[in-house]
């Protein structure tokens, strides 16, 4: 079983199962998360799916689009390690990859 | 979505309004609500636009109830005058003027043919930041100014509705709406122009036959293609301009060829007139059909009902944000541009006002 790890703004880590070919977005929205508004579905509009990566990691996701960086500088708490969770489908090689929640704008 | 302002503040107030178009302060006092202040607007003994608080210091009777007499207003209660920096300069019956007797004043330019007052603090006002308006007065460039309609909707409303190219083919099927451009992706950027900081959503449909619109500017050969583009751009705070362009296909994209073809900058200017309401100033800017008259008479008359088209909806929304207390419970793809102008704005606010901590 594969799993990623989610810190919300309130609580201790959780490790969650996560399916193989999912975004990481629908991974947390599904584990319950409410946190995470994720209020376009994953068409890269809204950024309210912003979270920090681990950073060790960071590097092993997937290149970022124009739009997601446009978004993600919209935001009040874009960090080094920020990506918008829709933009990114899980694979095997993020197996066990930290998430925290960024808090809303 | 969290859209709701957090700042402190309502607006930005350290920056230059539209106020008024120039023919509209003449020989009577002209009164209009900015940024919840009433403004009283005259003339001052030079013609320069002077602009007041409207509330005489003494029983706060409005001064716009007044009249002008010799470049300063007079209260139309007791009489007391008032300069266009807004020291009383005369009390019917008294030679003793007290400290007290003083209106603020709001610093005015005239530029564009429109008014322009600072709406916050005084010592900061610099002309250098009035916006640019793009080829006006330009030689084969005409100008189409005078435009304006009061929206019953609240500012952030307009500029949503201003950086959304996607609503043109249903809002606007009346007038400039066209269906064959509604599945065509839009880009957005972050610009700069003139020290305006901004953002553009735009898209070129590149290698298409001749519009009827094109035509009524150009001449084409037969078979001859169009490369055209929008661009909707949003200045902070206040500021929207739609760029159209249409130009013979397969040219290189510069300013001096994109000038050769048929191109226009059409500019809103929003000022809030409080929350719940805005005041939308436009101003369109073209280099064809220089000259026509008649033509432009169309042109003002289609600009206007679909600045209507607007307000009918905007409005509308206004209504029902004020009675759910929501903004938006799901957002689309062409939110992006939108998002992004409203999460500029209220940093901008956050910016001159701080932010109002959460409760947690």
């Amino acid at each position: 079983m594969t799993s990623i790890i989610i810190t919300a703004s309130i609580g201790a880590a959780q490790k969650m199962e996560a399916q193989l070919g999912l975004s990481l977005m629908e991974i947390i929205r599904d584990a319950g998360f409410d946190d995470l508004q994720a209020l376009c579905g994953g068409c890269c509009s809204c950024a309210t799916c912003h979270v920090y990566v681990e950073p060790e990691r960071f590097d092993q996701l997937p290149p970022m689009s124009q739009d997601e960086n446009d978004l993600l500088d919209s935001s009040d708490h874009r960090q080094q390690n920020s990506r918008l969770s829709c933009q990114v489908q899980f694979t095997e090689s993020l197996d066990g990859l930290k998430l925290t929640i960024a808090p809303a704008d | 979505m969290d859209l709701l302002p957090k700042s402190a503040g309502k607006y930005v107030t350290n920056h230059w309004y539209a106020a008024a178009w120039s023919q509209e302060v003449a020989e009577k006092p002209f009164t209009r609500t900015l940024l919840d202040e009433r403004v009283v607007m005259f003339r001052d003994g030079e013609r320069k636009i002077a602009a007041l608080l409207d509330r005489c210091p003494h029983r706060l009777a409005p001064l716009s109830m007044g009249e002008c007499v010799n470049g300063n207003i007079r209260c139309g209660y007791h009489g007391m005058e008032f300069d266009g920096a807004g020291a009383c300069v005369n009390i019917p019956g008294q030679t003793i003027i007290p400290s007290t007797a003083k209106v603020r004043s709001f610093p005015a330019v005239e530029r564009y043919g429109l008014v322009w007052l600072w709406m916050g603090d005084a010592t900061k006002a610099d002309e250098s930041l009035l916006p640019m308006v793009r080829r006006y007065g330009a030689e084969g460039w005409a100008v189409l100014g005078g435009g304006y309609q009061r929206h019953a909707a609240n500012f952030r409303i307009e500029i949503e509705n201003l950086m959304d190219p996607a609503h043109t083919t249903f809002l606007h099927k009346q007038t400039i709406g066209n269906p064959a451009a509604k599945n065509e992706p839009v880009q957005v950027k972050h610009v700069e122009e003139h020290g305006e900081k901004g953002i553009a959503a735009f898209r070129w449909l590149n290698n298409t036959p001749p519009s009827p619109f094109d035509r009524q500017g150009m001449t084409f050969n037969e078979d001859q293609k169009m490369d055209r583009a929008q661009f909707f751009y949003f200045f902070l705070p206040s500021i929207s301009m739609v760029e159209i362009v249409s130009m013979h296909a397969g040219q290189e994209k510069t300013e001096e060829n994109m000038d050769k073809g048929m191109r226009t900058f059409s500019y809103k200017f929003l000022t809030p007139e409080s929350e719940k309401a805005t005041h939308f100033f436009w101003l369109h800017v073209r280099n064809y059909r220089v000259g026509d008259t008649e033509w432009e008479k169309g042109l003002r008359a289609g600009l206007d009902k679909t600045y209507i088209e607007d307000n009918d909806m905007c409005s509308a929304i206004q209504l029902e944000q004020e009675q759910t207390g929501l903004r938006q419970q799901t957002g689309i793809a062409i939110d992006r541009a939108p998002v992004m102008a409203m999460r500029e704005l209220e940093r901008m606010i956050s910016a001159e006002h701080g932010v109002v901590e959460a409760a947690s």
